[in-house]
């Protein structure tokens, strides 16, 4: 790479890294406010953050909704991409918007359509919430269960067939295991768009099930204590450990990126 | 094993299947029986139907009109689970996520045969590929040849009533590809199975088959042997395609036999039997190694011409030779024949009449 471009880089690096490095150094201030550079080395908004029932319980809340976001997420889209992957090309482009539009919309008219919606059917409780959640995070498991569709062998599911597999066992014994890395990979993503979801979830959330960011937004608004960073310290470090694990057991993005 | 309803009818029978995508005709009205253990190749350029009929047989796709039979039963309502067929295909198609063994008895355990059963047939089958060492590997760890042998197992493993292949030798490379044509055989005739073979080389075709069915443009040309296909094609399409032929157009001037055509050249030709009406345009075929040639004589009306390209091929030796008046011809000859024959050389064609053969021009 050419110095130029590699400076370029570097700086767009920094952009992306230096924000999150400010958050973990505010946490560790020893003064009363969320300043940058920290006040004084200290552990003490840890400390508060980890007595704090309104946070622990908006964490509690929110990795309980991400993972059922999760386990509906991944059979409904994979069953989406399977069926998206037997239509005709024609017939598969008009369809993937329609089927992926969460990702295209904007998310406030997304959580204001859900609103109103919601509120019709008495869904306005962490119920709503998760298949709120549901309606944002499946188009990620589509996307990349039809990414992992379109590398595989399409001759695979009738060499499958003619040997003997009924429909329900070509999907169960070729097709599933074709698209494990999608899915795995879609399934990251829909668990993180619910955990990081803020924009669905303040239009459905009710007091008493406030989910973590929704939390974090209004206590930033209110009081902006330095606890709120070492929360969101909490969460980087979680997502990326998340990340990390996955990719080193599946070569996840490699493997999409073939 | 179901009940066996030989009724004359063979394996399988393929009854005026016709097929269209668009307007355009893929299959028009084809007509085949097998009988069983035979190895019927389906030929032809790319576009003339033959994987189309060979997706037919499978269950793969539906015809427009005719009827699949196998085993004495229209299949057009059965699924192609159901069907109890085996198939290779080109790309192989093994399942990347399981064992070769899981491969091979990928078709008894979707049916739920007892493990001790799948064993003993898996262990069979890949006995028979030769593959016994590589039932833990997986299909990434093997060469090209071996994945095609495994799929070659797989298919052979649910016991079908007939194989099917679709190009199964096309991604190898030719010297391996030439061992696997004598290994396909020594497996098909030990297993005594009906094959459907589908292959776009002719060379393929002949050292394989039973019988050849070479089609064109949704309709076949000619059924026969290979011995019956190459040394008596039906008509100049199938003349040019299986095996080498030169060829030469004229008028016929006498029918019967012997027949006498007059060439566009102005030379008088002896042929064989000329089943054509004297007068009418022909053209003429004739194989390269049915052709000899010697330095030019004084021999008057002699097939002369001039050598213009000549290739050695190890035990032959390949000359074109421009005639005059027109026209060229291929003679393959022993390098003894070619002796003292040489490029810009002049040289009287020698043949034996009975090796023309003689179709209606329009049919080129």
């Amino acid at each position: 790479m050419p110095g130029p471009v590699r400076l370029l880089a570097w700086a767009l690096y920094a952009l992306i890294l230096l924000p999150i490095v400010m958050v973990l150094g505010a946490s560790l201030t020893a003064g009363g406010f969320l300043t940058f550079p920290p006040q004084g080395l200290s552990l003490r908004w840890w400390q508060a953050m980890l007595i704090d029932r309104e946070l622990l319980r908006g964490l509690m809340i929110s990795l309980r909704i991400a993972t059922l976001t999760l386990v509906i997420s991944v059979p409904v889209g994979a069953l989406a991409a399977i069926f998206l992957d037997r239509q005709n090309a024609r017939w598969r482009n008009a369809l993937v918007p329609v089927l992926t539009a969460p990702l295209s919309v904007p998310l406030v008219l997304t959580g204001f359509a859900l609103l109103v919606f919601f509120t019709r059917l008495g869904l306005l409780n962490e119920t709503g919430l998760v298949l709120g959640h549901v309606v944002v995070s499946v188009p990620y498991v589509i996307r990349s269960a039809l990414v992992s569709l379109s590398l595989s062998d399409r001759t695979l599911a009738r060499a499958a067939e003619v040997h003997g597999a009924n429909p329900a066992q070509v999907i169960w014994k070729v097709t599933l295991p074709m698209m494990r890395h999608g899915l795995i990979s879609g399934g990251l993503f829909a668990f993180l768009a619910s955990l990081n979801n803020i924009v669905v979830s303040v239009f459905i959330a009710k007091p008493g099930v406030i989910p973590f960011p929704v939390v974090l937004f209004s206590r930033m608004e209110n009081l902006a204590e330095p606890s709120v960073a070492a929360a969101s310290t909490l969460v980087i470090v979680l997502t990326a450990v998340l990340c990390m694990l996955l990719e080193w057991r599946y070569d996840l993005f490699r493997s999409l990126a073939r | 094993m179901t009940l066996r309803t030989d009724r004359g009818t063979g394996a399988l029978e393929l009854r005026a299947l016709t097929k269209s995508y668009g307007g355009n005709t893929v299959l028009d009205r084809m007509d085949l029986t097998a009988s069983e253990g035979e190895f019927i190749s389906l030929v032809g350029p790319s576009g003339c139907g033959k994987t189309t009929t060979l997706n037919i047989v499978a269950g793969f796709e539906v015809p427009d009109g005719g009827d699949v039979i196998l085993g004495g039963r229209s299949v057009l309502d059965v699924p192609s689970y159901r069907r109890g067929l085996g198939m290779v295909f080109q790309s192989h198609a093994l399942f990347p996520h399981m064992t070769i063994a899981d491969n091979v008895a990928f078709g008894l355990s979707v049916r739920r045969t007892p493990k001790s059963e799948i064993r003993a047939r898996v262990a069979e089958s890949l006995d028979l590929v030769r593959l016994s060492a590589f039932a833990d590997r997986y299909p990434r760890e093997l060469s090209g040849g071996q994945q095609q042998r495994v799929g070659i197992a797989r298919a052979l493993t649910v016991q079908p009533r007939i194989i099917l292949m679709d190009e199964p030798l096309s991604s190898l490379d030719a010297k391996l590809r030439r061992e696997m044509q004598v290994d396909l055989k020594r497996i098909q005739r030990a297993v005594g199975i009906t094959a459907l073979y589908v292959t776009h080389d002719q060379e393929e075709a002949l050292t394989l088959s039973d019988r050849i069915v070479l089609m064109n443009k949704g309709r076949i040309e000619q059924n026969d042997t290979p011995e019956a296909i190459y040394n008596k094609p039906a008509n100049a399409f199938v003349a040019g395609f299986i095996g080498e032929a030169s060829f030469l157009s004229g008028t016929v001037v006498q029918s019967g036999d012997p027949g006498m055509v007059r060439l566009d050249s102005g030379t008088l030709l002896k042929t064989g039997a000329a089943q054509l009406l004297a007068g009418s345009k022909a053209c003429l075929a004739i194989r390269p190694d049915r052709v000899y040639l010697r330095p030019l004589g004084a021999a008057q009306d002699a097939l002369a011409g001039t050598v213009r390209a000549r290739a050695f091929l190890g035990t032959t030796v390949r000359h074109i030779v421009e005639l005059d008046g027109g026209g060229e011809i291929m003679a393959q000859l022993t390098v003894p024949e070619s002796d003292g024959i040489v490029e810009d050389g002049r040289v009287e064609v020698m043949d034996d009449p009975q090796d023309w053969r003689l179709f209606p021009a329009e049919s080129t």
